[in-house]
Protein backbone atom coordinates (compact mmCIF):
# COMPACT_ATOMS: atom_id res chain seq x y z
CA UNK A 1 0.00 0.00 0.00
CA UNK A 2 2.86 2.63 0.92
CA UNK A 3 4.54 1.43 -2.47
CA UNK A 4 1.46 2.06 -4.43
CA UNK A 5 1.34 5.64 -2.52
CA UNK A 6 4.86 6.05 -3.44
CA UNK A 7 4.83 5.81 -7.10
CA UNK A 8 1.62 7.69 -7.35
CA UNK A 9 3.34 10.39 -5.28
CA UNK A 10 6.40 9.90 -8.02
CA UNK A 11 4.08 10.23 -11.26
CA UNK A 12 2.12 13.39 -9.96
CA UNK A 13 5.47 14.92 -9.24
CA UNK A 14 6.33 14.12 -12.81
CA UNK A 15 3.53 14.95 -14.17
CA UNK A 16 3.48 19.02 -12.46
CA UNK A 17 7.40 19.04 -13.93
CA UNK A 18 6.66 18.88 -16.80
CA UNK A 19 3.45 21.08 -16.64
CA UNK A 20 6.25 23.68 -15.15
CA UNK A 21 8.34 23.38 -18.43
CA UNK A 22 5.26 23.46 -20.52
CA UNK A 23 4.32 26.75 -18.71
CA UNK A 24 7.77 27.35 -18.57
CA UNK A 25 8.38 27.42 -22.53
CA UNK A 26 4.66 28.73 -24.20
CA UNK A 27 3.54 30.99 -21.09
CA UNK A 28 5.16 32.35 -17.83
CA UNK A 29 7.45 31.28 -15.21
CA UNK A 30 5.88 29.94 -12.17
CA UNK A 31 7.30 28.63 -8.70
CA UNK A 32 6.10 25.84 -5.83
CA UNK A 33 6.72 26.93 -2.22
CA UNK A 34 6.55 25.20 0.55
CA UNK A 35 4.46 26.27 2.76
CA UNK A 36 4.49 26.11 6.58
CA UNK A 37 0.91 25.30 8.84
CA UNK A 38 -0.85 27.33 10.68
CA UNK A 39 -0.35 27.82 14.34
CA UNK A 40 -3.51 26.83 16.44
CA UNK A 41 -4.17 28.50 19.30
CA UNK A 42 -5.72 29.28 22.13
CA UNK A 43 -4.22 27.81 24.18
CA UNK A 44 -3.05 26.33 22.90
CA UNK A 45 -2.18 24.15 20.11
CA UNK A 46 0.24 23.98 17.80
CA UNK A 47 1.76 24.26 14.61
CA UNK A 48 2.36 21.67 12.24
CA UNK A 49 3.38 21.41 8.88
CA UNK A 50 1.72 20.74 6.14
CA UNK A 51 4.35 20.46 2.94
CA UNK A 52 4.41 20.37 -0.34
CA UNK A 53 7.46 19.19 -2.37
CA UNK A 54 9.49 21.51 -4.58
CA UNK A 55 10.50 22.02 -7.37
CA UNK A 56 14.76 20.65 -8.10
CA UNK A 57 16.74 22.04 -10.88
CA UNK A 58 18.63 18.30 -10.64
CA UNK A 59 15.74 17.42 -12.47
CA UNK A 60 16.03 19.80 -15.53
CA UNK A 61 17.39 17.33 -17.62
CA UNK A 62 14.68 14.61 -17.22
CA UNK A 63 11.52 16.85 -17.72
CA UNK A 64 13.45 18.30 -21.00
CA UNK A 65 13.57 14.49 -22.06
CA UNK A 66 9.41 14.84 -21.04
CA UNK A 67 9.42 17.74 -22.76
CA UNK A 68 10.54 16.33 -26.06
CA UNK A 69 8.69 13.34 -25.89
CA UNK A 70 5.56 15.24 -25.34
CA UNK A 71 6.55 17.26 -28.49
CA UNK A 72 7.04 13.81 -30.57
CA UNK A 73 3.99 12.52 -29.35
CA UNK A 74 1.75 15.83 -30.47
CA UNK A 75 3.72 15.07 -33.79
CA UNK A 76 2.23 11.53 -33.73
CA UNK A 77 -1.46 12.41 -32.63
CA UNK A 78 -1.71 15.92 -31.72
CA UNK A 79 -5.79 14.11 -29.97
CA UNK A 80 -3.00 11.81 -28.18
CA UNK A 81 -0.98 14.07 -26.75
CA UNK A 82 -4.34 16.33 -25.38
CA UNK A 83 -5.19 13.69 -23.85
CA UNK A 84 -1.69 13.52 -22.14
CA UNK A 85 -2.15 16.77 -21.37
CA UNK A 86 -5.48 16.80 -19.98
CA UNK A 87 -4.55 13.75 -17.38
CA UNK A 88 -1.64 16.07 -16.58
CA UNK A 89 -4.18 19.02 -15.88
CA UNK A 90 -6.57 16.42 -14.01
CA UNK A 91 -3.20 15.46 -11.75
CA UNK A 92 -2.18 19.07 -10.98
CA UNK A 93 -6.39 20.08 -10.03
CA UNK A 94 -6.04 16.96 -8.14
CA UNK A 95 -2.59 18.02 -6.13
CA UNK A 96 -3.57 21.38 -5.59
CA UNK A 97 -7.28 20.10 -4.30
CA UNK A 98 -8.25 20.02 -1.08
CA UNK A 99 -6.00 16.92 0.61
CA UNK A 100 -4.88 15.08 3.98
CA UNK A 101 -1.17 15.50 4.57
CA UNK A 102 0.68 11.97 5.31
CA UNK A 103 0.96 11.73 8.77
CA UNK A 104 4.72 12.13 9.64
CA UNK A 105 4.16 12.39 13.48
CA UNK A 106 5.31 8.78 15.30
CA UNK A 107 4.44 8.72 19.15
CA UNK A 108 6.82 7.04 20.77
CA UNK A 109 4.42 3.66 22.13
CA UNK A 110 7.27 2.78 24.59
CA UNK A 111 5.45 5.50 26.69
CA UNK A 112 2.38 4.02 26.63
CA UNK A 113 1.52 3.12 30.36
CA UNK A 114 -0.12 -0.48 30.20
CA UNK A 115 -3.86 -1.18 31.20
CA UNK A 116 -3.08 -3.04 34.66
CA UNK A 117 -1.14 0.69 35.94
CA UNK A 118 -4.26 2.35 35.31
CA UNK A 119 -6.28 0.07 36.60
CA UNK A 120 -4.53 0.21 39.98
CA UNK A 121 -5.94 3.49 40.33
CA UNK A 122 -9.14 3.56 38.27
CA UNK A 123 -10.66 -0.05 38.55
CA UNK A 124 -13.15 -0.15 35.83
CA UNK A 125 -10.84 1.68 33.24
CA UNK A 126 -11.37 0.77 29.72
CA UNK A 127 -8.94 1.87 27.06
CA UNK A 128 -10.80 2.22 23.76
CA UNK A 129 -13.81 3.98 25.87
CA UNK A 130 -11.76 6.12 27.46
CA UNK A 131 -9.66 7.61 24.44
CA UNK A 132 -12.91 7.52 22.36
CA UNK A 133 -14.32 10.03 25.17
CA UNK A 134 -11.60 12.11 25.05
CA UNK A 135 -11.02 12.60 21.79
CA UNK A 136 -14.73 13.49 21.54
CA UNK A 137 -14.60 16.00 24.61
CA UNK A 138 -11.41 17.95 22.29
CA UNK A 139 -13.49 18.19 19.12
CA UNK A 140 -16.69 19.42 21.57
CA UNK A 141 -14.26 21.72 22.81
CA UNK A 142 -12.58 23.10 19.73
CA UNK A 143 -16.44 23.62 18.12
CA UNK A 144 -18.03 25.09 21.56
CA UNK A 145 -14.22 27.39 20.74
CA UNK A 146 -14.86 27.79 17.36
CA UNK A 147 -18.66 29.30 18.00
CA UNK A 148 -18.33 30.73 21.54
CA UNK A 149 -20.01 29.05 23.23
CA UNK A 150 -18.47 30.23 26.89
CA UNK A 151 -21.27 28.23 29.10
CA UNK A 152 -20.72 24.71 27.57
CA UNK A 153 -16.77 25.67 27.60
CA UNK A 154 -16.77 26.06 31.56
CA UNK A 155 -18.71 22.38 31.41
CA UNK A 156 -15.65 20.45 30.26
CA UNK A 157 -12.16 22.63 31.12
CA UNK A 158 -11.00 23.62 34.43
CA UNK A 159 -11.38 26.48 36.17
CA UNK A 160 -8.03 28.15 35.26
CA UNK A 161 -8.20 26.53 31.81
CA UNK A 162 -11.79 27.83 31.03
CA UNK A 163 -10.48 31.25 32.32
CA UNK A 164 -7.65 31.41 29.94
CA UNK A 165 -10.09 29.88 26.74
CA UNK A 166 -12.41 33.07 28.01
CA UNK A 167 -9.95 35.81 27.69
CA UNK A 168 -8.38 34.57 24.17
CA UNK A 169 -12.57 34.23 22.71
CA UNK A 170 -12.80 37.72 24.17
CA UNK A 171 -9.73 39.05 21.76
CA UNK A 172 -11.18 37.47 19.05
CA UNK A 173 -14.34 38.94 19.22
CA UNK A 174 -12.85 42.09 19.66
CA UNK A 175 -11.48 41.77 16.10
CA UNK A 176 -14.85 40.42 14.99
CA UNK A 177 -12.60 37.16 14.05
CA UNK A 178 -13.33 33.38 14.12
CA UNK A 179 -11.42 30.51 14.76
CA UNK A 180 -12.82 27.79 12.37
CA UNK A 181 -11.72 24.22 12.91
CA UNK A 182 -13.33 21.00 11.54
CA UNK A 183 -12.75 17.88 9.56
CA UNK A 184 -11.20 16.45 12.62
CA UNK A 185 -9.47 12.84 12.26
CA UNK A 186 -7.97 11.12 15.08
CA UNK A 187 -4.68 9.34 13.69
CA UNK A 188 -3.16 7.98 16.91
CA UNK A 189 -2.97 8.31 20.78
CA UNK A 190 -1.93 7.02 23.93
CA UNK A 191 -1.95 7.40 27.52
CA UNK A 192 0.87 8.35 29.51
CA UNK A 193 0.78 9.61 32.99
CA UNK A 194 -1.66 9.37 35.61
CA UNK A 195 -1.37 10.42 39.23
CA UNK A 196 -3.85 10.35 42.38
CA UNK A 197 -3.73 12.88 44.70
CA UNK A 198 -6.40 12.77 47.31
CA UNK A 199 -9.57 12.38 45.25
CA UNK A 200 -8.59 13.78 42.34
CA UNK A 201 -7.21 11.48 39.57
CA UNK A 202 -5.07 13.17 36.31
CA UNK A 203 -4.40 11.39 33.57
CA UNK A 204 -1.84 12.21 30.50
CA UNK A 205 -2.87 11.93 27.19
CA UNK A 206 -0.99 11.97 23.52
CA UNK A 207 -3.19 12.85 20.62
CA UNK A 208 -2.25 13.13 16.75
CA UNK A 209 -5.30 14.61 15.32
CA UNK A 210 -5.52 16.49 11.68
CA UNK A 211 -8.39 19.13 11.19
CA UNK A 212 -8.74 22.00 8.89
CA UNK A 213 -7.90 25.42 11.09
CA UNK A 214 -7.77 29.08 10.33
CA UNK A 215 -9.18 32.20 11.48
CA UNK A 216 -11.92 33.98 9.34
CA UNK A 217 -12.66 37.78 9.54
CA UNK A 218 -16.02 38.66 7.96
CA UNK A 219 -16.32 35.25 6.59
CA UNK A 220 -12.45 35.59 4.51
CA UNK A 221 -10.07 33.48 5.70
CA UNK A 222 -6.85 36.07 7.20
CA UNK A 223 -4.42 33.63 8.60
CA UNK A 224 -4.24 29.52 8.13
CA UNK A 225 -5.14 27.75 5.20
CA UNK A 226 -8.67 26.12 4.74
CA UNK A 227 -7.87 23.90 2.14
CA UNK A 228 -5.27 21.92 3.58
CA UNK A 229 -5.59 19.94 6.73
CA UNK A 230 -3.16 20.32 9.95
CA UNK A 231 -1.63 17.63 11.54
CA UNK A 232 -1.13 18.55 15.43
CA UNK A 233 0.72 16.26 18.40
CA UNK A 234 -1.40 17.11 21.63
CA UNK A 235 -0.49 16.82 24.79
CA UNK A 236 -3.83 17.03 27.00
CA UNK A 237 -4.59 16.28 30.90
CA UNK A 238 -7.81 15.52 32.00
CA UNK A 239 -8.70 15.58 35.82
CA UNK A 240 -11.85 13.96 37.53
CA UNK A 241 -12.76 13.13 41.17
CA UNK A 242 -13.08 9.59 41.49
CA UNK A 243 -14.77 8.93 44.60
CA UNK A 244 -18.41 10.37 43.44
CA UNK A 245 -20.73 12.21 45.47
CA UNK A 246 -24.52 12.69 44.92
CA UNK A 247 -25.21 15.63 47.05
CA UNK A 248 -22.96 18.38 45.92
CA UNK A 249 -23.90 21.79 47.51
CA UNK A 250 -23.08 25.42 47.31
CA UNK A 251 -20.70 26.06 50.50
CA UNK A 252 -22.26 29.54 49.79
CA UNK A 253 -26.04 28.73 50.14
CA UNK A 254 -26.55 24.99 50.64
CA UNK A 255 -27.95 24.77 47.05
CA UNK A 256 -27.32 21.88 44.61
CA UNK A 257 -24.73 22.13 42.11
CA UNK A 258 -24.08 20.07 38.89
CA UNK A 259 -20.79 18.52 38.45
CA UNK A 260 -18.97 20.72 36.15
CA UNK A 261 -15.40 22.21 37.26
CA UNK A 262 -16.27 25.70 37.77
CA UNK A 263 -19.86 26.24 38.89
CA UNK A 264 -22.14 28.71 39.07
CA UNK A 265 -24.45 28.29 41.60
CA UNK A 266 -27.86 29.40 40.26
CA UNK A 267 -29.43 30.36 43.32
CA UNK A 268 -26.74 32.42 44.94
CA UNK A 269 -24.16 33.01 41.79
CA UNK A 270 -21.27 31.77 43.53
CA UNK A 271 -18.19 31.17 41.49
CA UNK A 272 -17.14 27.43 42.91
CA UNK A 273 -13.90 25.85 42.41
CA UNK A 274 -14.38 22.25 42.59
CA UNK A 275 -13.35 18.95 41.61
CA UNK A 276 -15.79 17.62 38.92
CA UNK A 277 -17.11 13.99 38.75
CA UNK A 278 -16.85 13.81 34.59
CA UNK A 279 -13.41 14.31 33.24
CA UNK A 280 -12.24 17.65 32.12
CA UNK A 281 -9.48 19.22 30.36
CA UNK A 282 -6.80 20.73 32.47
CA UNK A 283 -4.22 21.54 29.85
CA UNK A 284 -3.65 21.39 26.15
CA UNK A 285 0.10 21.61 24.46
CA UNK A 286 1.51 20.59 21.25
CA UNK A 287 4.42 19.01 21.61
CA UNK B 1 14.24 21.01 47.02
CA UNK B 2 12.28 18.51 44.69
CA UNK B 3 8.65 18.12 43.39
CA UNK B 4 7.85 15.27 45.80
CA UNK B 5 9.31 17.06 48.86
CA UNK B 6 7.23 19.85 48.11
CA UNK B 7 4.58 17.48 48.26
CA UNK B 8 5.12 16.06 51.67
CA UNK B 9 5.17 19.25 52.89
CA UNK B 10 2.15 20.93 51.04
CA UNK B 11 -0.42 17.91 49.96
CA UNK B 12 -2.32 20.58 47.48
CA UNK B 13 0.52 20.76 45.15
CA UNK B 14 0.55 19.00 41.91
CA UNK B 15 2.72 19.59 39.11
CA UNK B 16 0.19 20.02 36.42
CA UNK B 17 -2.09 22.00 38.91
CA UNK B 18 0.69 24.63 39.34
CA UNK B 19 1.78 24.34 35.78
CA UNK B 20 -2.38 25.77 35.09
CA UNK B 21 -1.91 28.61 37.30
CA UNK B 22 1.45 29.23 35.82
CA UNK B 23 -0.10 29.94 32.47
CA UNK B 24 -3.72 31.13 33.30
CA UNK B 25 -1.59 34.01 35.18
CA UNK B 26 1.10 34.32 32.16
CA UNK B 27 -1.98 35.12 29.86
CA UNK B 28 -4.25 37.27 32.62
CA UNK B 29 -1.20 39.27 32.87
CA UNK B 30 -0.63 40.01 29.17
CA UNK B 31 -4.16 40.49 28.39
CA UNK B 32 -4.52 42.54 31.39
CA UNK B 33 -2.12 44.79 29.56
CA UNK B 34 -3.92 44.81 25.91
CA UNK B 35 -7.23 45.55 27.45
CA UNK B 36 -5.82 48.09 29.93
CA UNK B 37 -7.14 46.27 33.06
CA UNK B 38 -4.37 45.74 35.37
CA UNK B 39 -7.37 45.36 38.10
CA UNK B 40 -7.74 42.18 37.11
CA UNK B 41 -4.07 40.38 37.36
CA UNK B 42 -3.42 42.61 40.41
CA UNK B 43 -4.23 39.78 43.15
CA UNK B 44 -2.08 37.01 40.77
CA UNK B 45 1.02 39.23 41.16
CA UNK B 46 3.59 41.00 43.62
CA UNK B 47 3.05 44.43 44.49
CA UNK B 48 6.55 45.45 42.18
CA UNK B 49 5.12 43.58 39.07
CA UNK B 50 1.74 45.63 38.99
CA UNK B 51 3.65 48.76 39.99
CA UNK B 52 6.13 47.72 36.93
CA UNK B 53 3.32 46.86 34.60
CA UNK B 54 0.77 49.88 35.11
CA UNK B 55 4.10 52.06 34.61
CA UNK B 56 3.77 50.59 30.83
CA UNK B 57 0.25 50.65 30.24
CA UNK B 58 0.22 54.11 31.29
CA UNK B 59 3.06 55.06 29.23
CA UNK B 60 1.24 53.51 26.15
CA UNK B 61 -1.88 55.57 27.00
CA UNK B 62 0.07 58.47 27.00
CA UNK B 63 1.35 57.79 23.50
CA UNK B 64 -1.89 57.05 22.98
CA UNK B 65 -0.93 53.32 21.96
CA UNK B 66 -2.48 49.67 22.61
CA UNK B 67 0.00 47.13 23.04
CA UNK B 68 -1.48 43.79 20.99
CA UNK B 69 -0.37 39.99 22.10
CA UNK B 70 -2.42 38.75 19.76
CA UNK B 71 -2.86 35.02 18.79
CA UNK B 72 -1.54 34.48 22.44
CA UNK B 73 -0.79 30.52 23.11
CA UNK B 74 1.82 29.28 25.73
CA UNK B 75 3.63 26.04 24.14
CA UNK B 76 5.18 24.89 27.06
CA UNK B 77 5.85 25.47 30.74
CA UNK B 78 8.23 23.61 32.83
CA UNK B 79 9.93 24.01 36.67
CA UNK B 80 13.40 24.67 36.83
CA UNK B 81 13.56 24.89 40.48
CA UNK B 82 11.79 24.64 43.62
CA UNK B 83 13.48 26.61 46.53
CA UNK B 84 12.28 26.94 50.13
CA UNK B 85 13.19 30.02 52.55
CA UNK B 86 11.79 30.57 56.41
CA UNK B 87 8.72 31.67 55.04
CA UNK B 88 8.13 30.80 51.73
CA UNK B 89 7.90 28.47 48.85
CA UNK B 90 9.79 29.37 45.66
CA UNK B 91 9.49 28.05 41.90
CA UNK B 92 11.17 29.28 39.38
CA UNK B 93 9.56 28.45 35.46
CA UNK B 94 10.34 28.45 31.88
CA UNK B 95 7.72 29.22 30.00
CA UNK B 96 7.58 29.51 26.16
CA UNK B 97 5.10 31.26 24.60
CA UNK B 98 4.29 32.30 20.89
CA UNK B 99 2.07 35.60 20.16
CA UNK B 100 2.23 38.40 17.90
CA UNK B 101 3.39 41.35 19.21
CA UNK B 102 2.85 44.72 18.05
CA UNK B 103 1.29 48.45 19.10
CA UNK B 104 -1.37 50.22 17.40
CA UNK B 105 -2.88 53.48 17.33
CA UNK B 106 -5.58 53.30 20.26
CA UNK B 107 -7.94 55.52 18.67
CA UNK B 108 -7.69 53.96 14.79
CA UNK B 109 -6.46 50.70 15.81
CA UNK B 110 -3.31 51.05 12.95
CA UNK B 111 -0.51 49.25 13.18
CA UNK B 112 2.21 51.23 14.80
CA UNK B 113 5.18 49.24 15.43
CA UNK B 114 5.86 45.48 15.82
CA UNK B 115 5.66 42.24 14.40
CA UNK B 116 1.55 41.97 13.38
CA UNK B 117 2.22 39.26 10.78
CA UNK B 118 3.43 36.06 12.29
CA UNK B 119 3.94 34.45 15.77
CA UNK B 120 7.39 34.95 17.00
CA UNK B 121 8.24 32.33 19.93
CA UNK B 122 9.70 33.50 23.39
CA UNK B 123 11.27 32.04 26.37
CA UNK B 124 9.92 33.43 29.46
CA UNK B 125 11.09 32.98 32.92
CA UNK B 126 8.36 33.11 35.67
CA UNK B 127 8.75 33.23 39.55
CA UNK B 128 6.10 32.32 41.60
CA UNK B 129 6.01 32.40 45.56
CA UNK B 130 3.59 30.88 47.67
CA UNK B 131 3.38 31.53 51.73
CA UNK B 132 5.21 28.46 53.86
CA UNK B 133 1.73 29.44 56.42
CA UNK B 134 -0.63 29.54 53.23
CA UNK B 135 -4.45 28.89 54.78
CA UNK B 136 -6.36 26.38 52.74
CA UNK B 137 -8.63 27.81 50.08
CA UNK B 138 -12.48 27.20 50.29
CA UNK B 139 -13.92 26.44 46.96
CA UNK B 140 -16.07 28.95 47.22
CA UNK B 141 -13.33 32.28 47.47
CA UNK B 142 -14.51 35.16 49.65
CA UNK B 143 -13.79 38.96 49.23
CA UNK B 144 -11.87 39.63 52.15
CA UNK B 145 -13.33 43.11 52.77
CA UNK B 146 -17.10 42.45 52.54
CA UNK B 147 -17.31 38.36 52.33
CA UNK B 148 -19.00 38.77 48.65
CA UNK B 149 -18.28 35.40 46.58
CA UNK B 150 -15.43 36.19 43.84
CA UNK B 151 -14.49 34.61 40.87
CA UNK B 152 -10.59 34.66 41.77
CA UNK B 153 -9.87 33.05 38.38
CA UNK B 154 -11.49 35.62 36.66
CA UNK B 155 -10.80 38.86 38.28
CA UNK B 156 -9.63 39.59 42.05
CA UNK B 157 -11.35 42.79 42.57
CA UNK B 158 -14.83 42.34 44.67
CA UNK B 159 -17.54 43.71 41.91
CA UNK B 160 -19.34 44.95 45.52
CA UNK B 161 -16.64 46.94 47.54
CA UNK B 162 -13.96 47.21 44.96
CA UNK B 163 -11.45 45.28 47.58
CA UNK B 164 -8.61 43.05 46.27
CA UNK B 165 -8.83 39.09 46.78
CA UNK B 166 -5.64 38.08 48.77
CA UNK B 167 -4.10 35.28 46.97
CA UNK B 168 -1.01 35.68 48.77
CA UNK B 169 -2.86 34.25 51.77
CA UNK B 170 -3.80 31.31 49.66
CA UNK B 171 -1.97 30.41 46.74
CA UNK B 172 0.89 30.56 44.48
CA UNK B 173 1.49 34.69 43.16
CA UNK B 174 4.14 35.56 40.54
CA UNK B 175 6.76 37.75 41.32
CA UNK B 176 9.40 38.14 38.78
CA UNK B 177 8.86 38.09 34.50
CA UNK B 178 11.71 37.90 32.76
Amino acid sequence: MEKKKKYKKIGIFLCIIVLIFFVVCIINPCDLKADSGFDSSYDSSSSSSSSRDSSDGSLFDLIYLLIRLFVMLWDVSPVLAIIVFGLIVFFVIKFFGKKSPVNTIYLDKTKDLKDDEIIKIIPNFNRKEFINDRYNDFVKIQNNWMNFNYDDLRKMLTDELYNQYEMLLDTLKVKNEKNVMDGFELKDSMITNIVKNDDKVTVTTEFVIEFYDYITLNEKVVRGNKNNKMTVHYEMIFVCNINKSNDKKCPNCGAPLDDSASNVCTYCGSVIISLSDKWVLSKKVSK
Amino acid sequence: MSIEELIKEDSSFTESGFLAKVDNTFIMLLTAIMTDNMTRVEHKISKELFNKYSSIVNENNLNNERQMYDELNVWSTQIQSIEKTNDKYIIHVLLKSRYMDYKIDKTTAIYKSGVNDHRIEKDNYLTFEKSVNAKDESSARKCPGCGANIDANSTGKCSYCGAIYDTASYDWVLTELN
